[in-house]
């Protein structure tokens, strides 16, 4: 039987809480009801530090040290929330949105919008929320309302890449990508395929298979995963794509196989939507 | 000058111009990974060419300092926490070259080349029609013998009559390139 990790104390905004041993600074704030934003890591995944979103401030530690990769230890004293804090974050996520169209997000009629969501939706290019069939189900769009982004300061890039809907089963949009890299370490380090990664850098850098290459082309077996974790609306997969959010989620048994893998099974309009792996 | 090597340049070097060449290098270096340094620098570059441009508005350059702070403060390797130090050493110290070129529209350094005009000395120029040879444009006119005239409204500043008049005997150095009146101005 594996050990039991031990239970250490820090401080969080100056409060005692406890935490197991070995856990990161962001899982030990998880686990105590305390949040902090975050868009590239996951608690089955490796810390990746792209999103820049999770940065605390730590007694004794330069600078803005991110919370997903620093080891929580002993009498570690964290800042969350801070003035600074809360100004970088509200920068970065300028930022981010700079790459990743916007204007629903800071549309003064965004409140009035909702009852005319059965205009056009079904878009070959997302160019709002309200064209984007992650609408209601994003992270992205849920922590510009946690973090109060009312106006993006800066100019928009497009990135202007085709959207990707050759293969049988996911459509994929890299256009509303953030390069978070969930997908690409979902595909390395859980299934242990590594089909996708980034392809090429800096401003054009894209998440795809190596050298050009179709997915069926570079081995993937469409598990889905990749869906599953992306924050925002880059990949869908084809059968739900346009349900919306699901009336209601339960956890079911797989009867594919003798295994009995925990599926998360989606409701919409009485009918089944989406089955996905329970993590 | 970000990475700490020390430059010497003189007063023909438009720092504005400078620190964008600067960040267009380390933008080019970037890796894509994190967001301040990915975007953040772009947009450093954007603003900076705008600058040079002559669009440049006084709000730009606090929106740079900010930007500066964020990517030196988020970002995550040593290359994007020093990416922003050409824009933020130059605005400490020439600060003023940056205001000649948001509310003046002129670059002292006669640089920018949107921000310059071309003018032919009379006095100096021998008319050897060497640049009305070069001219891609026919911008420049006149008889051999006497000094040409430049239409400023035709001129791409392309620096090619500069660079012929400044190193030929002949032509004798009479074409220049001075910070002038723009039609954006």
């Amino acid at each position: 039987m594996p050990k039991k990790p031990k239970t250490l104390k820090m401080h969080f905004n100056g409060k005692e809480v406890s935490f197991p041993e070995g856990v990161s600074v962001l899982r030990a704030a998880e686990l105590n009801g305390i949040h902090i934003p975050s868009l590239c890591s996951h608690k089955d995944l490796s810390p990746f530090g792209s999103c820049r979103l999770c940065m605390v401030e730590i007694e004794g530690m330069r600078g803005y040290p991110l919370s997903c990769d620093t080891l929580a230890r002993e009498n570690m004293k964290v800042l969350t929330d801070t003035v600074k804090l809360g100004e970088l974050r509200k920068d970065i996520l300028q930022l981010i949105l700079s790459e990743h169209p916007f204007s629903c997000l800071v549309c003064g009629e965004k409140e009035e919008c909702v009852e005319f969501q059965s205009t056009i939706r079904k878009t070959g290019v997302t160019t709002g929320c309200r064209y984007c069939p992650n609408d209601d189900q994003c992270e992205l769009q849920q922590l510009v309302e946690d973090i109060g982004v009312d106006e993006v300061e800066y100019p928009i890039y497009y990135h202007g890449h085709e959207p990707e809907s050759a293969d049988p089963f996911y459509d994929r949009d890299y256009n509303i990508c953030i390069l978070c890299g969930r997908c690409v370490r979902m595909c390395k380090e859980v299934r242990g395929t590594a089909v996708l990664d980034f392809t090429f850098r800096g401003p054009s850098a894209k998440v795809g298979p190596a050298f050009g290459r179709n997915h069926i082309e570079a081995g993937c077996e469409f598990c889905g995963a990749c869906v599953d974790v992306c924050p925002t609306g880059a990949l869908a997969d084809k059968a739900s794509k346009w349900d919306g959010k699901p009336d209601k989620s339960f956890t079911s048994t797989c009867p594919f196989c003798g295994i009995g893998c925990q599926v998360e099974i989606d409701v919409k309009d009485g009918r089944l939507s989406k089955a996905s792996g329970a993590v | 000058m970000g990475s700490g090597g020390l430059i010497v340049v003189d007063e023909d070097t438009c720092i504005v111009d400078t620190a964008k060449y600067f960040l267009s290098f380390t933008q080019q270096e970037s890796c894509g990974k994190c967001v301040p340094c990915r975007v953040g620098t772009r947009h450093l570059v954007e603003l900076l060419d705008k600058i040079t441009k002559g669009n440049g508005e006084l709000d730009d350059i606090k929106k740079m300092e900010r930007l500066c702070e964020t990517i030196k403060a988020g970002a995550l390797c040593a290359l994007g926490g020093t990416a922003p130090n050409p824009v933020l050493s130059a605005l400490k110290y020439f600060r003023g070259e940056f205001l000649a070129h948001v509310q003046n529209k002129r670059c002292p350094a006669a640089v920018c080349r949107d921000l310059v005009v071309y003018r032919i000395d009379p006095d100096k120029c021998t008319g050897c029609q060497k640049c009305v040879e070069v001219c891609p444009v026919d911008a420049i006119s006149g008889p051999r013998s006497e000094p040409h005239n430049l239409d400023e409204e035709a001129c791409i500043k392309c620096r090619s009559c500069y660079e012929i008049c400044r190193f030929d005997a002949i032509a004798g150095d009479a074409i220049t390139i001075v910070p002038g009146q723009t039609d954006k101005s």
